[in-house]
């Protein structure tokens, strides 16, 4: 197996991958997620958003002021499960 | 060697589920994952790009190691699903299974990385189109149910406080909340509460969590907004209505940077403390690096069960192809490699705030413990009204007394505020 650093295990980001994505240029955090994808996959960044930013901090001497939106659902949900869902425009 | 039960004997199995049609018994309040890992069953699905290997690295919902598909529906964490009698589970994104995955060769083409850059953009049209069609078979995200599910209605509930995670803060706000009368809720992903504390011998004696309190176990809230927060849990979708929300939802813990730290056998010592709880060690030759309560519980469970320890300051690399085998790790300022079949990894834990920042709070750098935390007053209140954080979530590495006391202090605020009609 080839020897990696994983970085974001959901979407197979590595270490190599967000150090070529800084020297890059992608030096906040938004722009570093667009670029490797990290953050984006099942477990929506539940460790390596704070991975990055350390990443992030320790090459350009500031950390990032707030993580990338945390947005529901927090766990992977059967769309069935919310198709159930009262509309909200037609709640009384 | 794998994880294993302790003593087969010591407690009886109550049932069994199929994993890529084998048999596997589970015990009593055991999750999928758990029972899974205790029958030698580590490799549960492989990784989108590069098909490595993949195990419950967390058993706490906070990564991707455990996903299986659950009957028809796919991706679903083996952590968070209790075992339940003839259940079918497979592995996914794997071909034949996941412990042999043919589609592993990528992980061998692309020994730099796999650029979707240039490979998608920089290729030109046609073969742009070839390599699409290809990424989207690789990548792993199970295959959809085959038949179509009906829609389930939501149950709903209304309380004066819902109370996420059953943690020592979570227990404290709860209990006395509902003491003062109030209508409270908690929900707990966990079957049992008790969080943190159910890990360690060396917690102080829990008290349980009151009666009046609505217990929702075994139950993720996995979006939260002003009208509503929604809890997942064995039935079904619940929509919990409260005036005032309490997010103790504690922390996550993360193995840190090292070559080859997503192996299966590497486990997060909140994980390997869970499976010496229930009678499994997570190996026959342990590693256990890093410090901590939850390292020396570990070190000292795996020690009782007769598997050899060695005790470790720091990863510099893992070793093996499908699982640990060895791991490289310093120890009195030397790096060493040692032979392991089990890399437990303590590192400092960092807050789980995304549902406290879903809810309004402001969710902030905090620059000398290096991770992000909610922001809150001593009384637990945030920006966003009816919106509280209480115990580890906003003070991470803080002592079991500490935490209760922050939940004691928390429910105060709570009370005053749901009295003064400001909720
Ligand atoms: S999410 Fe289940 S092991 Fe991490």
């Amino acid at each position: 197996m080839t020897s990696r650093v994983l970085v974001c295990r959901c979407e197979d980001v590595t270490l190599d991958e967000v150090e070529e994505a800084l020297a890059g240029g992608a030096t906040d955090l938004e722009s570093l997620k667009r670029y490797t994808g990290f953050g984006t996959g099942w477990c929506q960044g539940k460790q390596c958003v704070v991975a990055c930013a350390r990443l992030l901090e320790a090459r350009t001497g500031a950390a990032p002021p707030a993580p990338i939106t945390p947005r529901p659902p927090l766990h992977p949900v059967p769309l069935g499960l919310l198709a159930g869902l009262p509309d909200p425009e037609e709640a009384p | 060697m794998a994880p294993r039960r302790i003593d087969p004997r010591s407690q009886t199995p109550v049932g069994s589920f199929l994993h890529d049609g084998q048999r596997v018994a589970f015990r009593a309040g055991e999750s999928l994952a758990l029972a899974l890992l205790a029958a030698g069953r580590g490799s549960l699905s492989r990784s989108p790009k590069y098909h490595r290997p993949r195990g419950p690295l967390c058993l706490r919902g906070a990564c991707e190691g455990c996903l299986v598909r659950v009957g028809d529906l796919p991706g679903q964490l083996a952590c968070r699903v209790p075992a339940a009698e003839g259940l079918e589970v497979r592995s996914q994104n794997a071909f034949p299974n996941a412990s042999l995955d043919l589609f592993r060769v990528t992980d061998w083409f692309f020994p730099k990385h796999l650029d979707h850059h240039h490979l998608l953009v920089n290729a030109g049209a046609t073969l742009n189109r070839a390599m699409q069609v290809f990424a989207r078979r690789m990548a792993g995200l199970g295959t959809l149910p085959s038949e179509e599910h009906p829609f389930p209605t939501p149950s709903t509930l209304s309380v004066d406080a819902l109370v996420v995670g059953a943690g020592t803060a979570g227990m404290a706000v709860a209990n006395a909340l509902a003491r003062e009368g109030f209508q409270v809720a908690c929900c707990e992903e966990e079957p049992r509460p008790g969080g943190e504390a159910l890990d360690r011998r060396d917690a102080p004696t829990l008290t349980d969590l009151c009666d009046k309190v609505r217990f929702l176990g075994s139950t993720s809230a996995v979006a939260t907004f002003d009208d509503g927060t929604l809890c997942v849990g064995p039935e079904g979708l619940g929509l919990v209505r409260a005036r005032a929300r309490v997010f103790a939802t504690g922390c996550v813990d993360s193995v840190g940077l090292f070559p080859q730290n997503d192996l299966p056998g590497v486990f997060t010592a909140r994980a390997a403390a869970r499976m010496l709880r229930a009678g499994v060690v997570p190996g026959e030759r342990v590693v256990v690096a890093g410090s901590g309560a939850l390292a020396s519980e570990v070190a000292a469970g795996c020690a009782e069960a007769g598997v050899r320890v060695t005790h470790a300051e720091g990863v510099v690399e893992a070793h093996g192809t499908s699982a640990v085998k060895a791991a490289t790790v310093t120890a009195h300022g030397r790096a060493e490699k040692v032979k392991c079949d089990a890399l437990v990894v303590a590192l400092t834990a960092t807050p789980a705030y995304e549902l406290a920042g879903q809810a309004g709070a402001l969710v902030r750098w905090d620059a000398s413990a290096r991770c992000f935390i909610p922001e809150a007053l001593a009384d637990g209140s945030t920006r966003a009204p009816g919106v509280y954080v209480t115990g580890s979530v906003r003070a991470p590495g803080a002592a079991l007394q500490a935490r209760r006391e922050d939940g004691s202090r928390v429910a105060l605020q709570i009370a005053s505020d749901l009295r003064g009609g400001r909720l």
